[in-house]
């Protein structure tokens, strides 16, 4: 428990009557964390009561051991970043002027604020952008501004919700080795309905239905559990690699051109079925696990009939 | 690298970012420019007939050194002759700025919080480490310093104009006390305009929701005056109407949300005519046994607690609400 960062327990929000959260423990570590889970689930909702921009309704939050909800509590949000799903900010003025204001209400001086700012734009890849209005900024930009004030100092926590969404192709494979980056040195809890970059990233999940935790724990648990592991063997014979893996209780087989699929119950089952190939003669090229969180998440929504929605209090 | 260490700013830094914001708005710099162009441009054209006329009327020169007070709205300036109604009929009292302050108090009331939750400033704020609590008294300094700066400008404007017109004027060093005393008495105003920007999110509404509550302060500090001409038309007269002109000329100056210009006004009164001078109510040459100091302590009373307790209710909207 030494590098637990962040500790959710029973939180609740609601807005009016409509639950926008029920119950969700949470419980984030350094590294990258997922949080997924259908829309209207309670992933923003939650963040933002991380973050202070919703307050909850019930429950505590325990952040570098001290009471995030508690009356001292927003004396340590400049430990956390944050950045929004959507990249709503029309200010006006520059991003220049934006984020040394930022940086002010963090706590820098009026001379180091200027500083901060172009070391956060630098590290966002926006600093040609520091003279333009914000107002003028494609939503891409803006997004990438977002992650600028989230950088502005460094963080214990970064809270990133939906975090490559609005970004074009190149942006994202920045955003992901940025996220990776930033997780190797900090907590970083994720938000994101792309499972396939969340699983390269994230090695903890946290799944939300109804506004519920159904799940947390480490993503391979969750897909062994749930699904087992897909595995793709690229072998000199499918259709025997397909009797040899069938023989080792493997379900799901299904041969393909210079390869064969199979689920498996572990990662670990891997390992023992390239030695039974190879001790047969066959000869493996090579082994993919695919859609492994994907189908888990798909498999956890269909045991939650749907899982959207707050639903009335 | 640098490692995570918890900061938080100064109250100072942050009053300093947001008066820098406010000061730099091109609303404010426009606002300033017309302060002080307005009353300086007008002096100009009508100095002409001015000197002659006061050429004919020898007034003397300590009567016409307040008359830059009288441009601010004091009913005792110019040794009472010619009443801020009077002016403004002449159109003298309409180029202060000073005149609209309570317009100008809703405006960037509305602007500053409405305005920066529709520019997503406001959702980056709160995540920083300041409370929202501290944020929002920040805002109501910010305000408070920007329009007591720009008040001060105005009056400035205005004295200058007056000595243009009137020669050499006296009490320069009511300039600044009037801009802070008016910027200060309109709080109530702005943190009432604050709570509907808060709850709507929408400026322009807010705006019109903050003149409305304005007028309403008028409608109330108005109504003494039923009770006024019912008292008359009753034929009680005496004490009974007395009573009613005296509960309106403490309502003019105590009800929170159109007080304050009036309060700064009375303030004018009470430097011109002496703070234990028996206060007058123009169109009415009664005695009501009220003086300036009784006006003023009531209505700056009035005006802090209600201040205080529309900022807190503020504060505790604004706490509970998710951005």
């Amino acid at each position: 428990m030494g590098d637990v960062v962040l500790s959710v327990r029973g939180l609740v929000k609601r807005y009016g009557r409509v639950y926008g959260v029920r119950r969700v423990d949470l419980t984030v570590r350094r590294g990258v964390h997922g949080l997924v889970g259908p829309n209207g689930a309670g992933k923003t909702t939650t963040m933002k009561c991380i973050v202070g921009l919703a307050f909850p309704d019930a429950g505590e939050a325990v952040f570098l051991g001290e009471s995030l909800w508690g009356p001292r509590g927003w004396g340590l949000r400049s430990l956390i970043g944050y950045v929004a799903e959507v990249p709503d900010v029309s200010y006006h003025g520059t991003a220049e002027e934006l984020l040394w204001e930022l940086a002010v209400a963090e706590g820098y001086s009026l001379g180091e604020a200027r500083a901060a700012a172009r070391r956060a734009a630098e590290e966002a890849g926006i600093e040609d952008l520091l003279g333009r209005p914000v107002r003028g900024m494609s939503k891409g930009q803006r997004k990438r501004l977002l992650y600028a004030q989230a950088m502005l100092s460094p963080r214990e926590l970064y809270v990133l919700d939906e975090p490559f969404s609005g970004l074009d192709p190149e942006a994202v494979v920045w955003a992901r080795e940025l996220v990776a980056r930033l997780g190797r040195s900090s907590a970083v809890l994720v938000s994101s309905h792309l499972l396939r970059e969340l699983e390269d990233l994230a090695e903890r999940v946290t799944v939300i239905l109804r506004g519920e935790t159904v799940y947390e724990g480490p993503v391979r648990e969750l897909v062994e559990k749930t699904v087992g592991v897909v595995a793709v063997f690229k072998v000199s014979d499918p259709e025997a690699a397909g009797r040899i893996l069938r023989d080792a209780g493997a379900a799901r087989l299904r041969v393909l051109p210079g390869a064969v699929e199979a689920v498996l119950k572990s990662e670990d089952e891997i390992a023992l079925v390239v030695e039974k190939l190879v001790a047969a003669g066959l000869k493996v090229y090579g082994v993919e696990k695919t859609r492994g969180l994907e189908e888990a998440y798909l498999s956890l929504l269909g045991a939650g009939e749907g899982g959207a929605g707050g639903g009335a209090a | 690298m640098e490692q995570p260490r918890a900061r938080t700013p100064s109250a100072a830094a942050l009053l300093a970012l947001e008066a820098r914001r406010l000061l730099g708005k091109k609303s404010y710099i426009v606002l300033v420019a017309l302060g002080v162009a307005a009353p300086l441009l007008v002096s100009l054209l009508i100095r002409g007939p001015v000197h002659k006329l006061l050429q004919q009327a020898h007034l003397p020169h300590q009567v016409l050194s307040t008359a830059w007070l009288a441009f601010l709205g004091s009913s005792r300036a110019l040794g009472g002759l010619l009443n801020a109604g009077a002016f403004s009929a002449l159109g003298l009292a309409a180029v202060s700025l000073t005149s609209y302050s309570w317009i100008i108090a809703v405006v960037f009331a509305a602007l500053i919080v409405a305005g920066d939750i529709v520019e997503g400033r406001l959702q980056l704020l709160v995540v920083r480490p300041v409370t929202r609590r501290r944020l929002l008294a920040v805002k109501i300094a910010a305000l408070t310093v920007s329009l007591a700066l720009l008040f001060t400008v105005s009056a400035a404007a205005v004295y200058v104009s007056a000595t243009i017109l009137f020669g050499s004027q006296a009490k320069p060093w009511l300039m600044p006390v009037y801009g802070a005393v008016l910027a200060a008495a309109l709080i109530p105003l702005e943190a009432a305009t604050m709570i509907i920007a808060l709850k709507l999110r929408r400026s322009g509404v807010t705006m019109l929701l903050g003149i409305l509550l304005y007028i309403v302060g008028s409608m109330i500090s108005a109504l003494p005056m039923v009770q006024f001409i019912r008292s008359l038309g009753a034929g009680a007269g005496g004490e009974a109407a007395k009573q009613a002109l005296r509960a309106m000329m403490y309502l003019n100056v105590a009800e929170p949300l159109h007080g304050g210009p009036n309060l700064a006004k009375t303030l004018l009164d009470a430097v011109i005519a002496g703070l234990h001078a028996q206060a007058t109510m123009p169109g009415f040459n009664i005695n009501l046994g009220v003086n300036y100091a009784m006006l003023l302590a009531v209505g700056a009373a009035s005006l802090a607690a209600a201040s205080l307790v529309l900022y807190a209710v503020a504060s505790l909207v604004f706490s509970r609400q998710t951005l």
